[in-house]
Parts: C-alpha cells; sequence; structure tokens
C-alpha cells in the first residue's frame, strides 16, 4: 500500500513543475516580487512593471514534458515557427514581440497623445533631442569593447535613448537573445530617471545656469499643427528609412489627434489601444526572461551599460544646451539639455524639480516638454539608421 | 539550465567578461558617427521646418491677394445668400443681410448660407425644460 502511495505521489510529482525549479527560476521570482512591490508600493512605472513582473513570474516557471505552455521548449530555446502546432498561447502572444509588432502600436498611441506644440514654439530645443542621443552612440562603442557584436552592441546602446518600444523594437530585430535583458534594463533605468539624473545635472551645470528663466512660449496655430507630423514624418523617414515603422506610427496618431477630424480613432489610439498593447508588451517581455536566458554575464554588463547610457544621455544634452548657450543672444537653461533623454514625461519633470530647487518661481516643465518629445524622435531615427547599417 | 552552470558562468562573469578590447571599440566609430550625423541631420531639418512654417503661413494670405490682383477674376466673391427655404420666410431681409455680413467677416473666405431661420418656441422647448427641471430640482431653504 505504502509503495503504491510512494508511486502514485511520484507519479503526480513528476506532473508538476516543482521537479524543474532551478535556484535561477527562485531567483527570478524574487526579481519579480521586488518589481511588483516597487510599482505597487512606490508607484515606479506601475503601468510597465506590474506586467512585467507578473510576466516574470509565468516565465520561470519550469516547462514540463508534453506541457510546454511559455515561449520555451524544454531545452530553454525559444519555440521555433516550425512547431507551431505544439505553441501555447503565449508563444502566439510573443510574436508581437519578437516581430516587433506591438512597438510601432505604442508609438501610435504615443503619438496620438503627444502634444508637440512645446516643441513648435521653440525649435532651438530640438536639437537638444539630438544631444542626448550621444548615450546611444557612445554606450554602442563601449559595449562592442565589452565583447558584443555590432548588432547586439545596437540593441544595447539603445537603452540610452531612454525609449522602452524603440530599445524591444531594435533588440528583436538586431539581438532577439538579449531582449529580456534589455527591455528590462531600459524600463528600470527609466523608472530611475529620478535618481540617476539630478546629480549629473547639478555637476555640469553652475547656480547662476540653472536659475536662467525661459521666454514664455508663443500660441501655435492649429495649420502648424496639422503640418507639422506630415513634413517631420518625410524627413525622418527619408533620412532613416530603419525607422519608418515607428516614426511612421508616431506621426500618423498625432495627425489624427491635431486634424480634429479623426478624433474618436485618436480617442481610441491613446487609451484603449495603447493600453492593450502595453499590457501584451510588458507581459510577454516578462515572460521572456526566464532563469536560463536572463541569469547570464552578458545581462550584468548590459545593466552597466544601460545605467552608463542614461549618465551620458543626460550630460550630453546637459553640455550641448551649454555650448548652445556661447552662441545664444537669448540664454537657455542647461538643465533642459537632459530632458533630451526620451523618458517621457519623466525626464522633463526632473528638469523641473532641479529647476525649482534653485529658484522655486521658475518654471521649466512646459519647456523641457520640447527637447523630451525632440528625444523621442532622435532616438527613433538613431534606431532607424542602426538597423539599417545592421539588419544584413 | 542546472544550477552548476549558473555558478560556473558566475565565475566567468568576474574575470574574463569583462575585459575591455579598445579594438573592437574602433571598428565601430565611422558607424557611431555615421548614426550621430543622421540623427543631427534630421533633427536640423526638423527644427528648420519649424521655424519657417509660421513666417510662411503668415505670407499666404499676401500671396493670397498678389495673385487675386493679377487675376481679378479670381478674386473672392462676395458672400451670397441661397433664397431661403419655405420655413424661413419669417426671417426679415434686413436680419438675412446682417447674417450674411457677420459671415462674411467671421469666415473670410467665399461661402454660401444655406439656410437660416428663427427659432420657434417648440425648437426650445427640450432645452427649456430641462433648465426648468434643474431650477426647480434645489429646495430654497429659508434663512433663519
Amino acid at each position: 500500500m505504502i509503495d503504491y502511495l510512494t508511486s502514485i505521489a511520484a507519479q503526480v510529482f513528476e506532473t508538476t513543475a516543482l521537479g524543474g525549479i532551478s535556484v535561477g527560476n527562485v531567483i527570478m521570482i524574487v526579481i519579480a516580487m521586488v518589481f511588483v512591490y516597487l510599482a505597487v508600493a512606490k508607484h515606479y512605472e506601475p503601468l510597465l512593471l506590474v506586467p512585467i513582473g507578473f510576466g516574470i513570474f509565468v516565465g520561470n516557471i519550469p516547462a514540463v514534458a508534453g506541457m510546454t505552455s511559455g515561449i520555451y521548449d524544454e531545452a530553454g530555446n525559444l519555440m521555433p515557427f516550425s512547431q507551431f502546432e505544439q505553441w501555447g498561447v503565449l508563444r502566439y502572444l510573443y510574436i508581437g514581440v519578437e516581430k516587433g509588432i506591438f512597438p510601432p502600436l505604442i508609438f501610435l498611441g504615443i503619438g496620438a497623445m503627444t502634444d508637440f506644440s512645446t516643441m513648435l514654439s521653440n525649435p532651438k530645443l530640438v536639437l537638444l533631442g539630438a544631444a542626448a542621443q550621444l548615450g546611444v552612440f557612445l554606450t554602442f562603442l563601449g559595449a562592442l569593447g565589452l565583447g558584443f557584436t555590432q548588432q547586439e552592441s545596437a540593441a544595447i546602446g539603445i537603452i540610452g535613448g531612454a525609449d522602452g518600444p524603440t530599445a524591444i523594437f531594435l533588440s528583436s530585430k538586431l539581438a532577439p537573445a538579449l531582449l529580456g535583458a534589455i527591455a528590462i534594463a531600459a524600463y528600470s533605468y527609466m523608472a530611475l530617471v529620478p535618481v540617476i539624473q539630478p546629480p549629473i545635472m547639478r555637476l555640469l551645470t553652475t547656480r547662476h545656469e540653472r536659475r536662467i528663466r525661459m521666454k514664455p512660449s508663443r500660441q501655435v496655430s492649429r495649420l502648424e499643427r496639422i503640418l507639422f507630423p506630415i513634413a517631420a514624418f518625410l524627413i525622418c523617414a527619408l533620412l532613416a528609412p530603419g525607422a519608418v515603422a515607428l516614426i511612421g506610427l508616431l506621426f500618423f496618431g498625432n495627425l489624427m489627434k491635431e486634424c480634429l477630424v479623426t478624433e474618436r480613432l485618436a480617442q481610441t489610439a491613446r487609451t484603449a489601444l495603447i493600453d492593450i498593447v502595453t499590457m501584451l508588451l510588458g507581459f510577454c517581455v516578462g515572460v521572456s526572461t526566464s532563469a536560463h536566458s536572463f541569469l547570464r554575464p552578458d545581462s550584468i554588463k548590459i545593466f552597466i551599460l544601460g545605467a552608463l547610457s542614461f549618465a551620458v544621455a543626460t550630460a550630453g544634452g546637459v553640455l550641448f544646451a551649454k555650448f548652445m548657450n556661447l552662441f545664444l543672444r537669448e540664454k537657455i537653461n542647461p538643465l533642459l539639455g537632459a530632458a533630451g533623454v526620451s523618458a517621457v514625461p519623466d525626464s522633463a519633470r526632473v528638469v523641473q524639480m532641479v529647476g525649482q530647487e534653485e529658484d522655486p518661481n521658475n518654471f521649466l516643465l512646459m519647456h523641457a516638454m520640447a527637447p523630451n518629445v525632440a528625444g523621442v524622435i532622435g532616438s527613433a531615427v538613431a534606431a532607424g539608421v542602426l538597423l539599417s547599417q545592421l539588419s544584413n | 539550465m542546472p544550477d552548476e552552470t549558473m555558478l560556473l558562468l558566475a565565475q566567468q562573469t568576474s574575470s574574463e567578461s569583462f575585459r575591455f578590447n579598445p579594438e573592437a571599440l574602433f571598428e565601430g566609430v565611422p558607424l557611431a558617427l555615421l548614426g550621430i550625423s543622421v540623427v543631427f541631420a534630421a533633427l536640423i531639418l526638423v527644427s528648420t521646418f519649424i521655424a519657417v512654417l509660421p513666417r510662411a503661413i503668415a505670407v499666404l494670405p499676401r500671396a493670397k491677394e498678389f495673385f487675386a490682383r493679377l487675376w481679378p477674376q479670381r478674386q473672392a466673391r462676395p458672400a451670397t445668400v441661397a433664397p431661403p427655404p419655405e420655413q424661413s420666410a419669417e426671417v426679415p431681409e434686413e436680419i438675412l443681410v446682417v447674417i450674411a455680413a457677420a459671415a462674411a467677416e467671421a469666415l473670410g473666405a467665399p461661402h454660401r448660407i444655406v439656410h437660416a431661420r428663427e427659432l420657434t418656441p417648440e425648437d426650445i422647448a427640450w432645452s427649456l425644460e430641462g433648465r426648468m427641471q434643474l431650477h426647480t430640482s434645489h429646495r430654497v431653504r429659508r434663512k433663519s
């Protein structure tokens, strides 16, 4: 009788995932708990960290023979298209990440909710969005030096663009094996923008510079708002055709918002659509971070390089603003350069916060939104250049 | 992946993985320079377009006037009032003229007023009813 019960218990145990759980899985589950804690208790990027955190829980349940419900097979490889009959629902959903479908859809929603009028009222500030992309290319070089391939280095470098969807888009195309680590690093550092940026901003500016006040923005006409997405798309797409999917949907969303005759579509894009895609994207990225694919030396290097890229991007923006001031009669507050890091609107909020520490009556938030949204365009163009040069 | 392999990987992390190779770095310099140049070129062009756009828009009406003077037959036609439909017969002619003048002043561009009629008590019945309900929904208290 005891033998029978033991054999039954062994059979039951074999059908559970408990037998296959490793120390790595346990570490990942703890990391997932930290993510959910940060989102729920500390309100750090909850819309991203909750789906990613829960996805990590799901992705770290080991596969059991005959019951492969995740995206990896029992050997730990991504289930190939040739075996689609064995795919579970998660593997089907993961196609949106693997083939870079979700990030452009998120850009559609971002376009439909972004107001470019502050940028249109002060075109000089657009250049700060370009300067902050120095972080992308210097990190690209750093990653090459650390032994990554050019494709992997490009995907790691784009973390400095501080744009989660762009980072996922590029890594899905150039370095799918590193996608989980890159996405987690990008979103983690985006959540840490209020911690990473202020010391660099204070270090590189004087008290006098931080107190510079900006002129109020001018009123932007409707015609300007309608013409801008069309012209900006044509300029960026012709120069960096690799970014057509990202930039195209970004400006399509913005045109829907600004032309006022497609309000229903714009409303859907900036609410229901972006919410659905954010949920699926975050969850699928979390699912892809199973212990064997995430707990690798490369991931540690990616996290170090990610922090470096955010720091360089911030410094690049601030120093370029100071450089511009050498030629400008009307000086710009160099803190605005830090908002070129396109973590919208977090880095703009940080600029406002640091500016108000010196002068509580100095309101930089709306001015900071200009380099902030220019940074979104800049990072998409940077991704387009890297993709077109390295995709073959 | 077995845990022993993870330990092995952890040991490798400390030594070999973080070795820096400057030669590999220099191989990427041309692409990095190309990339940052394209980003700057794109955003300089966008910035220039944004700077020029309001001036171009400001010039448009003057250009319109200029072409209108060159070809007088293409001048903006004065506002015309369509023959009023039957139900608007009660609008006096002088009121129609005032409406046409106001529309011409507000819109500027050539336009046609298709329909004008006075509102009847039936037209405003719904809003009147709503307003009455709103006003009667409060119980007014007498101040002691």
